[in-house]
């Protein structure tokens, strides 16, 4: 056991160190990020730094920006991922194979390329600026590995629980709705968590399809602090500290759901 | 420092004048289509009632201190103007181009956007509209100094935009580590010999102090300001206006020395950060007002950015000219900010009167406060601008600075610039010779422009 | 879309034909919302790339694949980069994932909190991790250097290394934030895998007097092969595709020495203004991609249906 924990240990802090020097950092007074020798606590803690953060920029809204987007992609790319998983799970049709490959292949475009198309398209359907575009890029990226996750663990689920509620008179919809989607939980827990972090961490697409302070996400409000004629390296490391410990106060919340999540559901070998 | 009334003068009548008058006579020989149609926004004046919200891109407001006074200058415009309404979108520096060319490919520009990358991406996207039949319908073509509406002309003398700051480079140095090294702060070093004396005196690697900061992440550009006093050939491309063919010189002699120089400062004297390469504009920002360099070239906007970064830096900091081979007065390249209207705007009436606003009716405040340098001739007199101390110093390099017709008109620019860094980096790290770095990059131009540019030089 | 209804659940043989015409809509709607969305939001886009990597100056042309492949000395630089740094990555991912899914597979007090801790790194919004390590990498205020300095790796004499710097090392610091990046997402998919192995195999083994090494070839690696398979590949494309890391670390330079394709198609796309040189490059990278992707769908789809 003192073996193993030595090890936990060990792996940990490489781990945890980048996120404890961006503490460190961001309590740190402008100076002294930039004096030698470099100190491994601050000789000031400046607490103040916080509070500048928010008071420059509107992190507040940004990160309910954040949350809102993260959520509603969660929602409908999850829900959109099982319903169709479910599809592909329990049908045979001609060119499924096809699909199936091309929606894992699909994946491998770069991302980088799609940022102008998608703002041609939000700009035809008038949808610039607002959640909805965001949330359907989110959606889109991670519908091919959620897609397979989920189908995978539809294929695990016996096909005499749907039947039988078929011989029963249901449809194949509410036998999806009441009878399996429950039963595949743990698939849907690691698809959100999978989905929620592409959402809340993404920030290309976040750039380029918001324009204004109502709909940006964090991850933006993050790299506006690197700057053009100055960096102050405090202020940038208390926003990244701003931007990621909402979502470890989650995970630490919920961690056990969270958790049971992602080992029981994901992608079955 | 003697007065400084007849340069300003100077500054706003002669000098660039030659260079502005020849892209004004070319202007004038273009017909202008844009300006002959009747604009579609005069008659109505019930439209005037409703509000008009204009969207301005910038990253200035990100910044400090331009951002609270642009904010500022932005809030009186609104209390000045109920019918419009300023929506900001800000971006952040380094992704200006990025959302830039997203809003052109989209065809949906805002009213007002930011020329962070130079008027040639602007020209690459045409993203910017024509104003010049506006500029010289309010007559304002004679209100900003030349130099400086120089950067927003493209090659056929249409004005795309209005400077909203800019200004050449000199020499920053600190006070305090002048004289903890014994040397006299009222006598900075004028030519490159005595640069490379003042950095080695400067210079104590243990105490993580260098006497000199340069660029070699980004903003590598400043290694024109010493090509230019090199020597006749010291260039990156020559622009010959008859032909259209831009002549190739970053492999010239003059070139090439002036690189080595640089690149010996670093290599050989070692007064140099031993990151340097990795150091981008706001790390050498940081390490001059962190103490750890002691000398840095950049422009007006660096004083209170200095004092921004560290405010304990106040009266520990000065400028002198930029430094050249014999002490000389120096040719340097002249950058501007300029910001111009969004080809797409269905508001041009509006957007026109916002950017006048900030970048020539309010330049004057905007140039005081911010200490960013001033693009019109009125902001000269102004005296908390003719007084300050830091500025006049860049008013008078102002008199005999260049704008590069490269970075303003050549749509290639940005990848020209990125062939060009490695190679610099190259060199300055000491992974290639400076011949055979220049010569690289020389090629590479070539590849790029093809018929319409010339080597003068051999590349091997 | 048809269907063929021989596996259907829904429609068996004897069903009367008004259910079989019924049945064959079900299929249908199911996968509907998201073939819709992908056609829309991916094939469309990746088609129009196509296009536009055809066409030069207004006319069709291969031209572009011709600059790529041989007269564009960066993409060639890009290709090589980019294979280096997704092959160390998704080694170094997945050697440290599995060893770290291993470990939390074992008893030990506060195993939740700990699982989480663990996946930190994968929390960071996109840039943070390239800020971070860029920070503590810096050749004059980064904390890498400050703790070799401490533990007496450099003598006081010694200059700073400038890790983001000097070319021999610029391409190393973006793998090692990749690596830690990315090895939660490993660990997680392996921890999962871990969990549905058999415990009763590895009782069985142990009254066989195997030992922990003899029951970690013979059981725990054979079963999480699957698994292994879909991490691995999504490791790759995952690392072959990265941008953020590396832009915001290095750029690409110095020196071009950290230049990968992402960043490549970045710069013709956003920087040069070169759309359709930009959608060449990304429909090479997708090639180069799918070759993988195409193997492992053709070994899954074979195994599952066979």
């Amino acid at each position: 056991m003192a073996l193993k924990l030595a090890l936990v240990v060990l792996f940990l802090i490489p781990t945890l160190f980048p996120m404890f020097w961006i503490v460190v950092s961001s309590l740190k007074s402008n100076a002294e990020t930039h004096t030698l020798p470099v100190t491994f606590l601050p000789t000031e803690w400046v607490w103040e730094n916080y509070k500048e953060v928010f008071e420059r920029r509107n992190f507040g809204r940004y990160l309910f920006n954040a949350a809102t987007v993260a959520i509603a992609t969660t929602a409908w790319g999850v829900l959109v991922a099982a319903w169709s998983g479910y599809g592909f799970a329990r049908y045979d049709f001609r060119f499924k194979p096809a699909i199936m490959a091309f929606v894992l292949v699909a994946q491998s475009f770069p991302r980088i390329l799609l940022i102008i198309p998608y703002f041609q398209f939000a700009n035809r359907f008038d949808l610039k600026d607002t959640y909805i575009a965001l949330i359907l890029a989110y959606s889109t990226f991670i519908q091919p590995l959620c897609l397979w996750i989920m189908k995978e663990y539809f294929e695990q689920i016996p096909r005499e629980l749907d039947e039988a509620a078929l011989v029963d008179g249901a449809s194949p919809y509410r036998a999806f709705w009441d009878i399996i989607l429950p039963l595949a939980r743990p698939a849907l827990g690691a698809t959100a968590i999978i989905g929620f972090l592409t959402a809340w961490n993404e920030y290309e697409f976040a750039l380029v399809l918001t324009s204004t302070e109502r709909v940006r996400t964090i991850s933006v409000a993050v790299a506006s602090f690197i700057g053009e004629f100055t960096t102050e390296w405090n202020l940038v490391m208390a926003a990244a500290a701003i931007a990621t410990m909402p979502l470890v106060i989650v995970f630490l919340f919920f961690q056990k759901q969270l958790m049971h999540g992602l080992t029981g559901g994901a992608v079955k070998g | 420092m003697p007065k400084g009334v007849t340069r300003r003068d100077l500054l706003k009548t002669g000098a660039a004048a030659a260079a502005g008058a020849a892209v004004a006579a070319g202007a004038a020989l273009v017909p202008n289509a844009a300006s002959a149609a009747p604009s579609p926004r005069r008659a109505p004046y019930v439209r005037r009632q409703e509000t008009v919200t204009l969207r301005f891109m910038t990253h200035n407001t990100l910044e400090k201190p331009a951002g609270d006074v642009l904010k500022e200058m932005i809030a009186e415009f609104e209390a000045e103007n109920p019918n419009i309404k300023i929506q900001l979108d800000e971006v952040p520096n380094a992704d200006v181009l990025t959302k830039l060319t997203a809003y052109a490919e989209g065809n949906d520009l805002p009213d007002i956007i930011d020329g962070q990358f130079g008027l040639s991406s602007f020209i690459s996207l045409n993203a910017a509209l024509d104003i010049t039949d506006r500029i010289d319908a309010e007559g304002l073509r004679d209100s900003f100094i030349p130099v400086a509406l120089q950067a927003a002309m493209d090659s056929e003398g249409r004005i795309l935009g209005m400077p909203l700051y800019t200004g050449t480079d000199a020499l920053y140095y600190r006070i305090d580590h002048f004289e903890e090294a014994g040397l006299d702060p009222n006598s900075p070093p004028r030519t490159w010999d005595e640069l490379v004396e003042v950095a080695k005196a400067l210079t104590n690697p243990r105490a993580g102090r260098y006497g000199f900061g340069m660029y070699g992440k980004t903003h590598t550009q400043r290694v024109i300001h010493f090509m230019q006093n090199n020597g006749p050939d010291g260039e990156m491309l020559r622009l010959d206006r008859e032909s259209g063919i831009w002549t190739i010189l970053c492999n010239s002699p003059d070139s090439i020395g002036a690189v080595q120089y640089l690149v010996d400062l670093a290599l050989v004297h070692k007064v140099v950060p031993p990151n340097v390469v990795e150091m981008d504009y706001p790390a050498n920002v940081s390490a001059f007002a962190g103490g750890n360099i002691s000398m840095l070239t950049t422009g007006p906007w660096g004083a209170q950015t200095f004092i921004g970064t560290n405010p304990e830096l106040e009266g520990k900091f000065a400028v002198a000219i930029h430094p050249t081979p014999d002490g000389s007065t120096p040719k340097l390249r002249q950058g501007s900010l300029v910001y111009a209207i969004g080809r797409t705007t269905k508001y041009p009436d509006e957007a026109f009167k916002f950017l006048k606003w900030i970048a020539h009716d309010r330049q004057s405040y905007f140039a005081a406060k911010a200490g960013y340098g001033p693009t019109t001739k009125a902001a000269l007199e102004d005296p908390a601008i003719a007084e300050d101390p830091f500025l006049s110093v860049f008013l008078e390099q102002s008199l005999t600075a260049v704008v590069e017709p490269y970075e303003v008109e050549l749509p290639e620019w940005n990848r020209i610039k990125d062939l060009f860094d490695p190679e610099w980096q190259a060199a300055l790290i000491g992974d290639k010779d400076v011949t055979t770095a220049m010569n690289t990059a020389a090629q590479h131009f070539k590849d790029v422009l093809g018929d319409r540019a010339e080597l003068k030089y051999p590349v091997s | 879309m048809s269907t063929t209804t021989t596996q259907s659940v829904a429609a068996t043989a004897q069903a009367p034909a008004r259910r079989r015409t019924k049945a064959r809509i079900h299929p249908f709607l199911f996968v509907l919302p998201s073939v819709v969305m992908l056609v829309l939001l991916l094939v469309l886009p990746i088609g129009q790339a196509f296009i536009d990597s055809l066409r030069v100056d207004g006319s069709w042309s291969f031209d572009n694949y011709v600059r790529a492949i041989r007269r564009d000395h960066l993409a060639r630089i890009a290709i090589k980069h980019t294979f280096i740094f997704a092959a160390v990555s998704v080694a170094g991912q997945y050697l440290i994932g599995f060893a770290v899914a291993l470990l939390l597979n074992e008893r030990l007090p506060a195993r939740g909190l700990i699982r989480v801790l663990f996946i930190v790194p994968w929390m960071f919004p996109a840039v943070v991790p390239g800020i971070v390590w860029r920070w503590m990498f810096d050749g004059l205020y980064g904390v890498i250097n400050e703790v070799l300095y401490r533990i007496g790796y450099y003598a006081e004499t010694d200059p700073p290394i400038a890790w983001l710097g000097q070319t021999s090392t610029a391409l190393p610091a973006t793998i090692v934030a990749n690596i830690w990046r990315g090895f939660p997402f490993i660990m997680v998919l392996l921890l999962a895998g871990l969990q549905a192995v058999n415990s009763e195999l590895y009782e069985a083994a142990a009254v066989d007097g195997a030992n922990v090494w003899r029951r970690f070839w013979d059981i725990t690696l054979p079963a999480m092969l699957g698994i292994s398979y879909v991490a691995l590949l999504l490791a790759w494309i995952g690392s072959f595709m990265n941008f953020a890391i590396v832009q915001v670390m290095t750029a690409g330079g110095p020196a071009n020495s950290s230049e990968v394709f992402a960043t490549l198609i970045y710069k013709n796309a956003f920087l040069y203004a070169d759309a359709n040189y930009a959608a060449t490059l990304g429909i090479i990278l997708l090639a180069l991609l799918m070759i993988p992707g195409a193997l492992y769908v053709r070994s899954t789809l074979n195994k599952g249906h066979a």
